[in-house]
């Protein structure tokens, strides 16, 4: 009986290390696979950020390019039909000296052309770098563009703010800049809205720009997709500008509440 | 008889690849740096016990207390060769604190047991400590990816032979002094299954050793 039950518990040891031994073999068996699973997983993750880090890149080449043809456009229709109409001006006036009349109404045209001129190579200027942004920084910069909008009449805006200045690096503040303005330009191209509200807040390590409106939102799933579409050239560049500046950018749109974007730039 | 001749045979190969284990530490002892330290210290204990062993076997003389003694060593050299791995990830704490307890188990096993023999006791806990080391070891490798290449890295194959080890020869330790008092011709058998899983081990040693001169 002794034998017996000694027996038994030798088989018990032997066949529980047995066990113990597969399941060991099992876990590193487990261990090898699931690290070569989770590893092609975080290459393909890692592919699919690089696809989208390009397509922000041919985002915002694209973006640059079209602000390029723009300027040129503005300088060859705007600037350039006014320089020729003023040299003809003034070859007219060369070949009829004598005629005080034609010289007087020739004189006065041209100097109106010049004036015009020197407005569409103001605009032009603004366009390419807001001069108030530059001389007088990123709230001042905001001030302003709210200003112009509000003056178009398209659309009622009013600006919050609950700091007089901050500190932002030179590039950051034109990025940030733009950045804005292209989602004011979207509100107002898509959203059929009538009044935007826009809040700037700060701490010592954030700064959270909020833009609420009243019109079309968008949530953060709908801005990923439409910004991986084909179309959707503003809203590519918006993300390469947030990208740019460190920002995280929320749209964010719940049922019958006011639609919002929410930037947040940090400062350190 | 064929027992133990089995038992003895398993026994020299064990300690040839103990030595071999040695061997190859040493000629990558350049490349023995952080976490590997205590384990190359180990593997030369380890060959020093089993040359010790094989004298006070053949003097008949009783070599409980080397057991006792190596289990405590085994325990606070593998708990460092975790600390010093771990130390990047984790609070040193967690590997620092069981070393004290452990160190009062094998008091008590040494109390109870005296050095008359095996340490049955301390040997299973270290053996149920160093296996959920091993384990949580990998819960953490997966979780956290730390390797790009697993294989290429000493502390897989190490940590695979530690879990391979103690927790093969757990059942083995626990009922070391029950067959050694009641199926001696059993125990004989059933210490071939440490002696064959110290060869394993040994192997995997030599090749983490190995692949840090890889590195």
């Amino acid at each position: 009986m002794e034998s017996k039950s000694s027996i038994d518990v030798f088989s018990l040891v032997m066949i529980g290390t047995m066990g113990m031994l597969i399941l060991v073999a099992f876990i590193v068996l487990f261990v090898l696979l699931y690290q070569k699973k989770m590893l092609a997983a975080r290459a393909m993750i890692k592919e699919n950020d690089n696809i989208h880090q390009r397509k922000l890149l041919d985002a915002s080449i694209e973006v640059a390019e079209q602000e390029r043809k723009k300027i040129a456009a503005n300088i060859h229709d705007d600037i350039g039909m006014m320089l020729n109409v003023l040299k003809l001006n003034l070859t007219k006036i060369q070949r009829n000296r004598t005629d005080e009349t034609l010289t007087s109404t020739l004189l006065t045209n041209s100097n109106l052309l010049i004036e015009e001129t020197i407005a569409a190579i103001r605009v032009i200027s603004n366009d390419l770098m807001p001069p108030t942004l530059v001389k007088l920084g990123f709230i001042k910069g905001i001030t302003e563009l709210c200003r112009q909008v509000e003056a178009s009449g398209i659309i009622d805006i009013h600006l919050l703010l609950n700091i007089t200045t901050i500190q932002l690096e030179k590039k950051n503040e034109i990025q940030l800049y733009r950045l804005v303005k292209e989602v004011l330009n979207n509100i107002i191209k898509h959203a059929s809205a009538s009044t935007i509200e826009l809040t700037i807040n700060a701490t010592v390590e954030f700064m959270t720009i909020t833009i609420s409106h009243d019109g079309k939102g968008l949530t953060n799933e709908m801005m990923q997709k439409l910004s991986e579409s084909n179309e959707g050239l503003g809203l590519k560049s918006i993300l390469s500008r947030a990208q740019l500046t460190n920002s995280v950018i929320q749209y964010i749109s719940r049922g019958n509440e006011k639609a919002k974007i929410i930037i947040e730039t940090p400062l350190v | 008889m064929e027992n133990i001749s089995l038992t003895t045979g398993l026994g020299y190969v064990s300690t040839f690849f103990c030595i071999s284990s040695f061997i190859v530490g040493l000629l990558c002892i350049k490349f023995i740096k952080g976490y590997l330290v205590p384990l190359f210290l180990l593997v030369f204990i380890s060959f020093v016990t089993d040359s010790i062993n094989y004298v006070y076997v053949s003097e008949n003389i009783n070599n409980y207390y080397i057991f006792h003694l190596f289990t405590i060593i085994e325990f606070i050299l593998i708990s460092l060769f975790y600390l010093l791995f771990f130390r990047r990830y984790l609070h040193p704490a967690y590997l620092l604190v069981p070393i004290p307890v452990f160190l009062i188990i094998a008091f008590v096993d040494y109390k109870i047991n005296g050095f008359n023999t095996m340490d049955n006791f301390s040997a299973s806990v270290e053996a149920i400590l160093l296996s959920v080391y091993a384990l949580v070891s990998f819960l953490f490798i997966m979780r956290k990816l730390l390797f790009e290449n697993i294989l290429s890295e000493p502390f897989f194959w190490i940590n695979s032979g530690v879990l391979f080890y103690f927790s093969g020869s757990l059942l083995v330790f626990a009922f070391s002094n029950y067959f050694l008092t009641f199926e001696p011709s059993n125990q004989y058998v059933l210490w071939s299954i440490p002696q064959f899983l110290n060869i394993f081990y040994n192997i995997l040693i030599c090749i983490g050793f190995w692949k840090a001169r890889a590195q």
